[in-house]
């Protein structure tokens, strides 16, 4: 082997970028269902509703805006692989407007500025470097004024 | 769903934990066969007795795909015994109960044996955690840990029903005090930490609070049937095992309209672990005030006072109140962690954390806990979760 071909290092639990992307508008848009018989709200996507058990689900794009609920600054030495290097993360609980919840970082907003309440709308940002050597990307929070 | 008693009852027969320090040279297969024939000799039983088994491991820290044949191998039992493998992360030893003590209940054998084990051939203890979650398309990939989702809901706790750190360091104290009554817990001869170590609100204290490593565990509990043990001339210390669910995505704790049990809760209450626990309480037809002492899954100290409240033996939000009323101290009307908990007996996710507080349940039930035994103890509750409450398994021992 010479320095142009260097001797490959097997990664056998290579995380599949097919699996990444199959759940790319519930990362991209906070896309997820909604049940065509009762209505109900779901996140992540369904493929049957179990306050009906209707199968009949189809795309439901949650509101990009809400409010935290709770967070956590996450700074006591055990960030996730690939977040080593951000101190005090902003990880929260949102109720977004239609009444569904999720966890998210936030982000643009120094710890102490943060609060329980606060009004909140959903961006694209870049989240870590996979396996693969892509980058993910997902959603996040920021604060919004309206 | 139906909680109609099934036709036999079942008798704790042997037990066995490994025990602590045992380094990470120590292979899963050794740590097998010391529990397993630790526990063999606790019950004065031959490999040639068992008729069924089931072990609970961690799917990313072994790469063998049928981890049932490896472990009749490996304990080297007769290759005719059914060996059913389970992995659902720190709950897992608590569904290898379960597997087992139904295969005596329903009348499918006299001898079987739950096994469970923590210990990584294939990636460090901590690293195996990473890549897996509660729904890992939008918790690992987005970056968001187990360990995030529980300190989080400590803190939602602590605001939902306005307490500050006192009874999350209070219970520390607590299994701290217990631990060094047990040698075999992780801590016991660890310096105590100070009250105000355990107060602390930044990051050392925030894992003064939280569970402690016990290093590479194995467990295993030997069951039989209620005739077996007569004829065995056992003192029987009879059991009960349920578990439920809840949705595995952290938002979906909050107000969960798929299920109209989960519908008034969110992640400060465990839904899963209620309908485990009345079930369980029902098979075993005992209530909360029969209980005399609990092990509960305590990775952080509000962690064990939620699960206090999850089991009915307090009202939900008063938790933290009764800890810090000494309602779990070795006096107290509920003796809680005995063994020292998670975090200091120790936690070593599947390998531990339900059986680890089943057998210091039989120990305490038989008189055997030395210096932190509870006089007169008679019911025993054990609980444990695995990611995050989407699973709670629960059981009853009674003397």
């Amino acid at each position: 082997m010479s320095d142009d071909m260097p001797i490959p290092i097997p990664r056998v639990e290579v995380h599949s970028t097919v699996r990444s992307s199959r759940e790319r508008a519930g990362r991209y848009r906070l896309e997820g269902s909604r049940c065509s018989r009762c209505g109900a709200l779901w996140f992540p996507r369904r493929f049957v509703c179990p306050r009906c058990y209707s199968r009949n689900l189809e795309p439901y794009q949650c509101a990009h805006t809400g409010s935290i609920v709770t967070f956590w600054v996450d700074n006591v030495g055990f960030p996730a692989v690939g977040y080593e290097d951000i101190d005090d993360r902003i990880i929260a609980i949102i109720r977004l407007d239609d009444g569904i919840h999720v966890i998210s970082e936030v982000v643009d907003i120094s710890p102490g500025e943060v609060h329980n309440g606060q009004r909140v709308r959903m961006v694209v940002r870049r989240h870590k470097r996979e396996d693969t050597g892509n980058w993910c990307y997902g959603f996040k929070f920021t604060p919004h004024s309206h | 769903m139906s909680t109609k008693a099934l036709g036999r009852r079942v008798v704790v027969a042997g037990w066995a934990i490994t025990p602590r320090g045992q380094g990470f040279e120590v292979t899963w297969r050794e740590l097998l066969v010391q529990a397993f024939y630790n526990a063999l000799a606790e019950a004065d039983l031959s490999p040639l007795d068992i008729e069924a088994g089931s072990v609970a491991y961690n799917e990313r820290t072994v790469s063998e795909a049928a981890l049932g044949t490896h472990t009749v191998d490996v304990l080297g039992l007769r290759m005719n015994i059914p060996m059913v493998p389970v992995s659902h992360a720190c709950a897992g030893g608590g569904l290898a109960l379960y597997n087992v003590w139904n295969f005596i209940a329903s009348g499918a054998c006299d001898v079987a044996v739950a096994l469970s084990f923590q210990c990584s051939d294939a990636y460090d203890n901590f690293e195996c955690m990473n890549p897996i979650g509660n729904y890992s398309d939008y918790d690992f990939l987005l970056g968001y840990t187990h360990m995030q989702y529980g300190f989080l809901r400590d803190k939602f706790y602590m605001e939902k029903y306005g307490y500050d750190l006192r009874p999350s360091a209070q219970w520390a104290y607590q299994c701290h005090e217990y631990a060094r009554r047990n040698p075999d817990a992780a801590l016991y001869d660890k310096p105590m930490p100070s009250m105000d170590e355990l107060l602390d609100p930044g990051s050392e204290g925030v894992r003064a609070r939280s569970a402690t490593s016990r290093g590479p565990t194995a467990t295993a509990t030997i069951l039989v049937s209620e005739d077996k043990a007569e004829s065995m001339g056992i003192d029987p210390i009879y059991t009960w095992v349920s578990f439920a669910f809840r949705p595995p995505y952290i938002g979906n704790h909050f107000y969960y309209q798929g299920d109209p049990g989960h519908e008034a809760y969110d992640i400060a209450e465990q839904p899963a672990m209620m309908a485990a626990a009345r079930k369980v309480y029902a098979l075993a037809g005992i209530t909360p005030a029969d209980v005399d002492i609990v092990q509960v899954h305590d990775l952080t100290g509000f962690e064990g006072i939620m699960s206090l409240e999850g089991l009915g033996l307090v009202p939900i939000g008063k938790g933290g109140r009764f800890v810090l009323d000494g309602g779990t101290s070795p006096g107290g009307r509920y003796p809680a962690c005995t063994h020292g908990g998670g975090i200091a007996f120790g936690h070593t996710s599947v390998g531990s954390d339900f059986q680890a507080g089943f057998i210091e349940s039989c120990l305490q039930l038989s008189g055997r806990a030395g210096q932190r035994q509870i006089e007169g103890a008679r019911v025993a509750v054990v609980q444990a979760y695995g990611t995050h409450h989407s699973l709670d398994v629960v059981s009853v021992l009674r003397r």
